[in-house]
């Protein structure tokens, strides 16, 4: 971690500005016949310093002192409550911009050097110079003075801080910054300071002359170590997260193609299926209950055989061997109750002569079930019962493809080539087992069975999620994805 | 929902191709078997005409490669009595010729194959051959050894 924090920093450096101003002490008739007067009118607005009539020991006077302290106490300290809490938890707030953040950061380094200066006895020069630099560099760039108001805004209207009061001190803090916002400004205080202790005078421009490039980057954060391993681990849990999304969806998506039909187009798989065993799925369709009866018979057949009786199958050879495909075991009580619920809605539906729902009524209305009679209620019941439990065939076949939990070895499944039953000619043993997920799915889909609608339904959410979370990672991750690379690279994430 | 109801894709290979190999020369043919078998294809080899007939009817394979010359009829015969079995139109034909001359190629369009790869050839032609065959869906017109 310690690596990475250090490679990060150092990506992402900021460039520090430098002061380019003349130091150099000034000969004797420049310091009489230039400086000194210059310093003096520049003296008489606040009578900072007390410069002698002769030499050049000019002093401060305590109303410098006292003036410093007063902007300290009056425009930072309101604000130095708020400084730890946004960089320590900032990154996490999504209405805050990495650049904000780190103009914040820039921000604090100024108060936590203002706060250095000493106001009580002599002012520590190396400490007020760290401190002018701090301040020019947020006051040379308007826009830095901007986003620390703004952000600022953004926080107390967070909290409950919020109010006029508030307010005006954040509009205030504006003018902090500002020649000629305050009187006298922290501008001014500068140039005092700076005539004080090079004992020569210097106009506005002489001090804020800096190298300036830009010094706040929106690259990442420019936060402590400690910051930094909070913001690695997050992006490391929502690396973990997209994955486990994009595998979801990708599940889902699956799913979805699985079962359902295109808008307009016709349930070819189950179409097929009922055809080929001699039935006439247009000539049923006119009455959805003896179509779904006749179809669940079908299956139950179709069940019956893969379930109990064995597959021939060719090898390379041509020589044919008769296989199980299926360790009935596995399945044996839902059959039973498939074959149950069938003879229930059967027996129930063919005793009594009942009004004929169509298919195309059952599939397009989705209020179709509110006038249905008793009868039809009843059989209806047993219809959803029977998708259900074909559902649950379904997923114990899903959950068996991909594994040795067939009947049949994985490693096995596409070295043999179906004989029988004929409808599976062909096929290898495993295109066989695939072909009953495809078609059982199909019913489910085509039918409406109620957990795999749900199911598919959590496509939306969880795509929206997925995208909630890409953008989040966006949102906290260096630019060049560095800290993601390292993460795989150390085997932390799992890519691909 | 219930955490237990959740389908996965499935991800074994289903990308998974039968080859019908009509082969009369045996050491080409046991060459081309194992080629196509380390490549993860399914295959099954017939050394003449009617012998390749009859696996198709039990195999029903993907593709077809078929020679030139059989023993007992010629590869065009053999393409034209598959092409009139039901289930061919599933079918790709990948015929092996050594003539490279326009009004054969063109002859061998129309009769119903769909793709060729000249004699002599490499096992990575070939490979790339069948590749191209798979991923166009057969709507190849030749290929270049």
């Amino acid at each position: 971690m310690e690596d990475l924090f250090n490679y990060i920093k150092s990506q992402y450096r900021r460039i520090e500005p430098y002061s380019r101003k003349d130091t150099s002490v000034p000969k004797f008739w420049e310091y009489y016949f230039k400086h000194k007067p210059m310093m003096s009118a520049f003296n008489d607005r606040y009578d900072f310093l007390k410069i002698p009539f002769f030499g050049r020991k000019i002093e401060l006077r305590d109303n410098f002192k006292h003036r410093l302290n007063e902007l300290f106490l009056n425009y930072i300290v309101p604000f130095r409550k708020y400084l730890k809490q946004i960089i320590e938890s900032g990154w996490r707030w999504n209405y805050l911009s990495i650049k904000e953040y780190n103009v914040i950061v820039l921000f604090a380094d100024f108060c936590g050097k203002f706060e250095n200066v000493e106001t009580v006895r002599n002012i520590n020069a190396g400490a007020f110079f760290k401190m002018e630099e701090a301040f020019i560099k947020l006051a040379k760039n308007p826009e830095y003075q901007t986003l620390v108001m703004e952000v600022f805004y953004k926080i107390i209207e967070k909290t409950k801080d919020f109010n006029e009061a508030v307010r005006a001190k954040i509009d205030a803090l504006g003018l902090f910054f500002k020649e000629g916002g305050l009187h006298p400004d922290m501008p001014y205080m500068l140039q005092t300071d700076n005539i004080y202790y090079y004992k020569r005078y210097f106009s506005l421009i002489d001090v804020f002359d800096m190298e300036f490039m830009e010094g706040v980057v929106s690259d990442f954060y420019d936060c402590p170590r400690d910051v930094f391993e909070e913001i690695v681990y997050n992006i490391e849990s929502l690396l973990k997260q997209i994955k486990r999304y994009e595998v979801d969806k990708e599940n889902i998506t699956w799913l979805k193609n699985m079962s359902l039909v295109k808008n307009g187009e016709m349930p070819a798989k189950i179409i097929n299926f009922y055809n080929g065993k001699g039935s006439f799925w247009a000539k049923d369709s006119d009455d959805f209950f003896k179509l779904f009866i006749n179809l669940a018979k079908l299956l139950i057949d179709e069940l019956d055989f893969i379930l109990y009786k064995d597959f021939d199958v060719l090898d390379t050879d041509g020589k044919v061997i008769r296989v199980k495909i299926f360790d009935k075991s596995s399945f044996e009580v839902l059959f039973q109750k498939l074959n149950n619920e069938f003879y229930l809605a059967k027996a129930r539906y063919f005793s009594v002569l009942s009004t004929k729902i169509g298919l195309v009524e059952f599939i397009t209305n989705p209020k179709v079930t509110d006038d249905f009679s008793e009868v039809q209620k009843f059989v209806y019941e047993k219809v959803m019962s029977m998708l259900s439990l074909l559902s649950e065939i379904s997923l114990k076949i899903n959950k068996l493809l991909d594994t040795d939990g067939l009947a049949v070895k994985i490693a096995d499944r596409n070295k043999y080539i179906v004989k029988l039953p004929a409808d599976l000619k062909g096929k290898s043993l495993h295109q066989a087992v695939f072909y009953y997920l495809e078609l059982f799915l199909q019913i489910c889909g085509y039918f409406r069975e109620p957990k795999i609608m749900q199911e598919i339904e959590r496509l939306g959410t969880i795509t929206k999620q997925l995208d909630d979370t890409r953008a989040e990672l966006n949102r906290i991750s260096d630019s060049n994805r560095y800290i993601e690379s390292k993460l795989v690279e150390t085997g932390r994430i799992v890519n691909g | 929902m219930d955490d237990d109801f959740s389908f996965c894709k499935v991800k074994y290979n289903l990308d998974f191709y039968k080859i019908l190999l009509v082969e009369n020369v045996f050491c080409i043919a046991k060459n081309m078997v194992k080629v196509l078998k380390d490549n993860g294809y399914f295959v099954v080899h017939g050394s003449d005409g009617k012998g390749a007939l009859n696996l198709y009817t039990n195999y029903l394979p993907d593709i077809v490669i078929i020679p030139d010359r059989l023993p007992d009829m010629t590869g065009l015969d053999l393409v034209g009595r598959l092409r009139t079995l039901s289930g061919m139109d599933r079918m790709f034909i990948l015929y092996i010729t050594p003539q490279n001359d326009y009004g054969h190629l063109k002859e061998l369009k129309t009769i119903g194959v769909n793709s060729y790869i000249l004699k002599p050839f490499e096992a990575p032609d070939l490979l790339l051959t069948l590749r191209e065959l798979v991923v166009s869906g057969g709507n190849l017109s030749g290929g270049e050894s």
